[in-house]
């Protein structure tokens, strides 16, 4: 029988517990091993306390200063706790936990810290992704808007040179005309477009000269005389 | 760890979303044509505008982009056409009835497929691409107690 099987043997042993054979096996052990005669002897006396502990007279125990011990302790542990279980009729303080804006910067700090190689691409990744939009977005971006239906746009001699514009409901219309260039020997020459996509909504050049009855229109409606 | 990497990801694709619809939404293939037209029917015709009056019978197909146009002028009155297949930089001229000739040419069509039509009437010169099959005007002068509009529609010739 060797070491660590007398050890867990040592306090049926000691109580009288244990089979005669197995007992005196035990006890041989005991002589050829000291350090398992310690651990037993060890044993002996903390059962020699215990019972005198549990024998002894209330009378001759020293119970001065239990009570202002035991309620410093309970002071001290509620003063620890951060959180207690209720029970009845009994209030307890629950203390707040971490408002919304900690716990998203906890969890930002535990991703960018666990998974920072990744967290790193992803984020690249979406910046790329911002910059494709806007770049492939801007390609219409120097046409002109409509606001709604009839809505005109004056432009200058030369106008818009794109073709594209994006149209109501965010439809991208392919414009019917455009002036390459306008020059007038007299009178005055301005380009109105009224906006749209098909014949419907033509572009229209104007040309006027002073003194003929007609001015140029200040809007798309094509006011004259 | 899954599951933050997750909500990374679904962090992302909502902050791009946008972006990537507007762009998908935003870019129609241009008009092309596989061979350059050498050759356009050009149709012009001259209306006289009035402030007061009707829609002349004949520009009925044209009523309501001219309504558009000229919403200050309720009168439409068809003085002339021309109608005429123009090889590229050939010169056709009309004359208008106040007095001023038209002349126009044909300068080609670009890659994505619009016309080139230059214009010269009373001092004015101007060029304008216009979409395979579309509409322009040209309009302001004076004439008897309205202006002339003229309509320019060009087509490539097939």
């Amino acid at each position: 029988m060797n070491c660590n099987e007398v050890r867990e043997l040592l306090m049926p042993f000691h109580d009288g517990e244990l089979d005669p054979a197995v007992s005196a096996e035990v006890e041989r052990a005991l002589v050829d091993c000291p350090e398992c005669s310690a651990e037993l002897a060890e044993l002996r006396l903390v059962h020699a306390f215990a019972s005198d502990a549990f024998t002894a007279p209330v009378a001759d125990v020293d119970l001065s200063g239990f009570t202002d011990g035991v309620m410093a302790r309970v002071a001290a542990e509620q003063a620890e706790a951060a959180t207690a279980t209720s029970s009845d009729g009994v209030r307890v303080k629950r203390a707040a936990g971490p408002g919304l804006l900690e716990r998203l910067s906890m969890w930002f700090g535990e991703v960018f810290r666990l998974e920072r190689p990744l967290a790193a691409a992803v984020g690249m990744a979406a910046i790329l992704a911002v910059i494709a939009g806007v770049w492939f977005a801007g390609g219409s971006a120097g046409a002109p808007t409509l606001d709604g239906p009839g809505h005109p746009t004056m432009t200058a001699d030369g106008g818009d040179k794109t073709n594209k514009r994006r149209g109501r409901e965010g439809e991208v219309a392919v414009r019917s005309a455009y002036v390459e260039e306008s020059i007038a020997a007299v009178g005055e020459v301005k380009v109105i477009d009224l906006g749209g996509d098909s014949d419907d909504e033509a572009l229209v050049l104007w040309h006027v000269v002073e003194g003929e009855g007609v001015t140029l229109p200040a809007n798309g409606n094509g006011t004259g005389l | 760890m899954l599951q933050r990497i997750l909500s990374a990801l679904l962090l992302t694709a909502a902050l791009a979303a946008p972006s990537f619809a507007d762009g998908a939404r935003g870019a129609p293939s241009e008009p092309t044509s596989a061979t350059p037209a050498v050759a356009a029917k050009v149709d012009v015709t001259v209306i006289h505008a009035t402030p007061e009056g009707t829609m002349d019978r004949r520009l009925a197909p044209m009523a309501r982009p001219l309504t558009r146009a000229f919403k200050a002028y309720k009168g439409f009155t068809w003085l002339d056409e021309q109608s005429s297949a123009v090889r590229v930089d050939d010169e056709r001229k009309l004359t208008l009835p106040n007095g001023s000739e038209l002349a126009y040419r044909f300068l080609g069509a670009d890659p994505d497929g619009y016309l080139r039509v230059h214009i010269e009437v009373g001092g004015l010169r101007s060029t304008v691409r216009v979409k395979d099959g579309g509409t322009f005007f040209q309009a302001g002068r004076g004439y008897l107690d309205g202006m002339i509009v003229l309509v320019f529609k060009a087509a490539a010739a097939r």
